[in-house]
């Protein structure tokens, strides 16, 4: 092929020039090569076979190239067109472009981009044309702006949202991109000034105009209170988490007057009176086919849900087409008003229930407490939250201590306000929530050095609260060294387990599965701990009451489990029962398949039974106490037992061991009724069977026994043996 | 090779006939048919790097002359574990939907694959795509995983998958 510089003799085209770059038509010699090609030969070098070239993307088809959804223009273009009027804009606009963005917002949580929603809007692109004449505007922009940072630096630190849940992409949009900006409290002055504004203007007007003022005033009270929930969230501390439950209560009132003032939802109520009185035509119903026509109507509601959306005031759906960039666009999905609200009511639920982690002592209460969680199924923001709060050091960066975030926001308000840094107060109606928020660190708010790590919280999954978890010292070479790199483990372990049930019901029951290999790989370090001298010697000094193996072969031998492989093999079938169990939720089973996933969860569950029962036996003393303070109070001596005295009662166990001795009782019980439910399902699902109703399908390529490995094939991979894997046969 | 026409002709069964993909003068007809049905979108390059590497694992199904449906699929192994068969895509026209066009395109195609020693046969299909998901499953598949927003539309996936037997050879082979 002729080189560049003879291109334009071959093709006889101009040379064009656009952005400091030469473009040459080239299609007449793309036309003479083909000519030359055989059927079937291809153009091709080692960097460009077929495998890489199908993530390649034809520019300018409309399927692949998000940049060719239809003309666009620039925001200057739309500005001086009036597309965003920033003088004259009245109340009810102002009021109707706040929900606007509440609904974008929404919708970019679920999935939709920013630049294809929240920054769909002319206003947000250029905020500062707001400042003087329309400054409760100009706050609330200014106020989501910061709230999405926020977001989306809660959503990457928590490092459970995929792809597919949230589009961090913020490329050419005026959000910083890397590193992740904080969050600050700058925002936070602005709306309050906002809010008093508005409420004054609310009492000097009348209905209807002074009604639109209160919305309005709820609705920057709302961003403020929601702003503050996150940047307490972010601080991960007891007083953060203190600060932010405060302003998610009173967000969650917030958002209750914010809808009942709602436009939107006012015109959907319209709509349907409308669609009721028989004025609206799409609401007639096809009797033929009646499942093409609800679909069709659910596209048709969506098509108009998506125009409606980018109705009010400064909206234009493909003002940032240019920076989605060549790749296949993604539906940008606008939620609708009542599914927004819906959403961010349960949003502030959500990160409400995750903030309960403050309460929680101890592993089995964490446990506990991300299981519940993670039962909710809340949206990526809310499981961010909860993940974050609750990751150790092994997932991410140092906190964000409460000292560099309140200097940084002080500083940031004094070089705003052109005054000294001590001299910034704090607005006299919100000091106490911004303090809280900002400072609420028991521990080390007062540092001078804002570098200097904060100590963690006592519920984060770090080292202190795995050796509860296992009876073991928290203090390193207390039990030896093949104890210490157990327990460094099993933090890992348990903190993958962690991010895979805050992740999304897909991924998480995918990652459970993966993580089986973490606690295979666990099992054999438990098992290297219990054979080890120093801990057979320690668990003697604290009295354990077990017995240890003599040699390796007795090790295996399920007579002699230990404690730490016991606990080990109790974990994972948990998480092999629990992702077996999601894929009802998920709907992956075909009715013939219930019977033989109900019946292996009843074996899973069995064997978490039996564990906990053989590590309850144990009685292993939180923090290495003596035996002695395990022991039951004794009998007084009966008659006629002569020479023998009454012993004395001997000592209480202590609270946290009487806490995980319940626990485990607790755990047996609980699995065994889970157990027993499954073992009855079973014989529903073979009662059904025998009677028709669920036959067994027809199978042409393969045979129940694949259906079975295939189901579980990943409980009987090496190197997992325990819970030992049951096959088709049994 | 001309486009699918409107003509309303009965199509039954019998007059489908089907045979395998010979080469790039096919090529035309599987992105037509291709591109009018699905809504994800694939480049050339895509259609090439199936069709050029097994093509004899491309069916075609034709009502006289027309075209009328076209599976694509590969085989690999897998992860370097095992042989790996992946149904690409899998297209009917919606005239001839129902006749058991899809299920005999598939169960060609797996033919195929078992005769190149496959081990497992996968693919993905949205989840609101029931006739898809009833033709895999009456030939066995089942709902491995479920994969959250995987089409551009926003809509989940399953990946569904089947375990073939291991032929003799295959159970007599050391394993890896």
């Amino acid at each position: 092929m002729e080189d560049r510089i003879g291109v334009s003799k071959v093709v006889g085209g101009s040379h064009m020039q656009g952005g400091g770059a030469s473009y040459v038509p080239i299609t007449g010699l793309l036309e003479r090569v083909r000519q030359d090609l055989p059927l079937g030969e291809m153009v091709h070098t080692d960097t460009f076979s077929l495998f890489e070239a199908m993530s390649a993307v034809e520019l300018g088809n409309v399927k692949m190239d998000a940049a060719m959804s239809g003309s666009c223009k620039s925001v200057e273009e739309l500005i001086q067109e009036g597309a965003a009027p920033v003088e004259g804009l009245t109340p009810a606009q102002t009021l109707l472009i706040m929900e606007r963005l509440l609904v974008m917002e929404a919708s970019w949580h679920n999935g939709a981009a920013l630049a294809q929603t929240v920054f769909a809007s002319l206003y947000m692109l250029r905020p500062d044309r707001l400042r003087d004449n329309s400054p409760l505007l100009h706050a609330y922009c200014e106020g989501v702006k910061a709230t999405c940072i926020a977001v989306r630096w809660l959503v990457m630190h928590g490092a459970v949202a995929e792809e597919e849940d949230i589009n961090c992409w913020v490329q050419g949009l005026p959000i910083p991109d890397m590193p992740v900006p904080l969050p600050d409290a700058r925002c936070l002055p602005l709306l309050d000034q906002a809010t008093q504004s508005a409420k004054g203007l609310a009492k000097g007007a009348t209905a209807p105009e002074a009604d639109v003022y209160k919305a309005i005033a709820a609705h920057l009270e709302f961003r403020r209170d929601l702003h503050g929930a996150l940047l307490g969230l972010g601080l991960k501390s007891e007083g953060g988490v203190v600060g932010a439950v405060a302003h998610l209560t009173s967000a969650q009132a917030r958002l209750q007057q914010v809808m009942g003032a709602s436009p939107g939802l006012q015109q959907q109520q319209r709509s349907i009176a409308d669609s009721q009185n028989g004025k609206d035509a799409s609401g007639a119903a096809s009797t033929q086919k009646e499942g093409q026509g609800c679909e069709a109507k659910q596209q048709q509601r969506q098509q108009q849900r998506q125009e409606s959306a980018f109705d009010a005031p400064g909206f234009v759906e493909n003002v940032n087409k240019y920076l989605l960039g060549p790749a296949p666009p993604r539906a940008a999905v606008v939620m609708s008003t009542e599914a927004a609200y819906a959403y961010l009511k349960s949003m502030l639920g959500h990160l409400q229930q995750a903030t309960d982690v403050m309460h929680v002592r101890g592993y089995r209460a964490l446990v506990q407490h991300i299981e519940r969680f993670a039962r909710l199924r809340a949206g990526v923001v809310a499981r961010s939250a909860a993940h974050y709060l609750i990751a150790g050091k092994a997932w991410g960066p140092a906190m964000a201590s409460a000292t560099a975030l309140r200097q940084a926001t002080e500083a940031e308000g004094a070089a705003a306000s052109g005054t000294p840094n001590n001299s910034s107060q704090p607005t006299p109606d919100n000091s106490k929530h911004r303090d809280q928020a900002a400072s609420g660190d028991k521990d080390g708010s007062s540092s001078a050095n804002p570098a200097q790590d904060v100590p963690p919280p006592p519920w984060v999954l770090d080292r202190p609260i795995m050796s509860e978890a296992c009876a073991l010292p928290e203090a390193p070479g207390a039990a030896g060294p093949e104890a210490d790199l157990f327990l460094d483990q099993i933090v890992i372990a348990s903190s993958n387990w962690a991010q895979s049930m805050l992740l999304n019901s897909c991924r998480q029951r995918r990652r459970l599965r993966r993580g089986l290999d973490d606690w295979a790989n666990i099992y054999q370090h438990a098992l290297n701990a219990d054979m080890s001298e120093e801990f057979v010697a320690f668990t003697k000094r604290a009295q354990w009451a077990w017995t240890p193996p003599k040699d390796e072969v007795e090790a295996m031998n399920e007579f002699y489990p230990g404690p730490l492989s016991t606990w080990v093999e109790c974990q994972t079938a948990a998480s092999e029962a629990l992702h077996l169990l999601l894929g009802f939720e998920l709907d992956l089973y075909q009715p013939s398949e219930y019977a033989m996933v109900y019946w292996y969860c009843s074996v899973l569950l069995g064997v978490q039974r039996i564990t906990s029962q053989v590590m309850h036996s144990y009685r292993c003393p939180a923090g290495g106490a003596s035996k002695a303070s395990m022991a039951l109070p004794a009998k007084p001596g009966k008659k006629g037992n002569k020479g023998r005295a009454a012993t004395p009662p001997s000592p209480l166990p202590d609270a946290s061991t009487a806490r995980r001795q319940a626990g485990l009782i607790m755990d047996a019980v609980r699995t065994e009724l889970l157990s027993s439910m499954c073992l009855g399902l079973v014989r529903l699902q073979l009662a059904l069977k025998v009677a028709g109703i669920v036959p067994d399908p027809i199978l042409t390529f393969n045979s129940q026994r694949e259906r079975f490995d295939q189901r579980f094939a990943a409980f009987h991979t090496p190197p997992l043996v325990r819970p030992e894997p049951m096959g088709y046969g049994e | 090779m001309g486009a699918p026409s409107d003509d309303r002709q009965q199509v039954n069964q019998a007059s489908i006939s089907y045979r395998q993909y010979s080469g790039e003068q096919d090529l035309p007809i599987v992105m037509h048919l291709v591109d009018n049905e699905l809504s994800e979108p694939y480049s050339i390059f895509t259609y090439r790097y199936f069709l050029h590497y097994w093509p004899k694992l491309c069916f075609l199904a034709f009502s006289g002359d027309k075209p009328v449906g076209v599976v694509i699929c590969k085989l690999d192994r897998h992860r370097e574990q095992a042989m790996r068969g992946y149904v690409a895509m899998l297209v009917v026209d919606k005239l001839c939907r129902g006749k058991g066009v899809g299920s005999e395109l598939v169960r060609k195609s797996i033919q195929a694959m078992i005769e190149g020693k496959c081990e497992e046969v996968a693919l993905e299909a949205e989840v609101t795509n029931q006739g898809a998901l009833k033709l895999y499953q009456g030939l066995g598949f089942i709902r491995d995983k479920r994969l959250h927003r995987y089409y551009l539309n926003g809509v989940d996936a399953y990946r569904l998958k089947l375990l073939l037997p291991l032929s003799e050879g295959q159970e007599s082979a050391p394993t890896a």
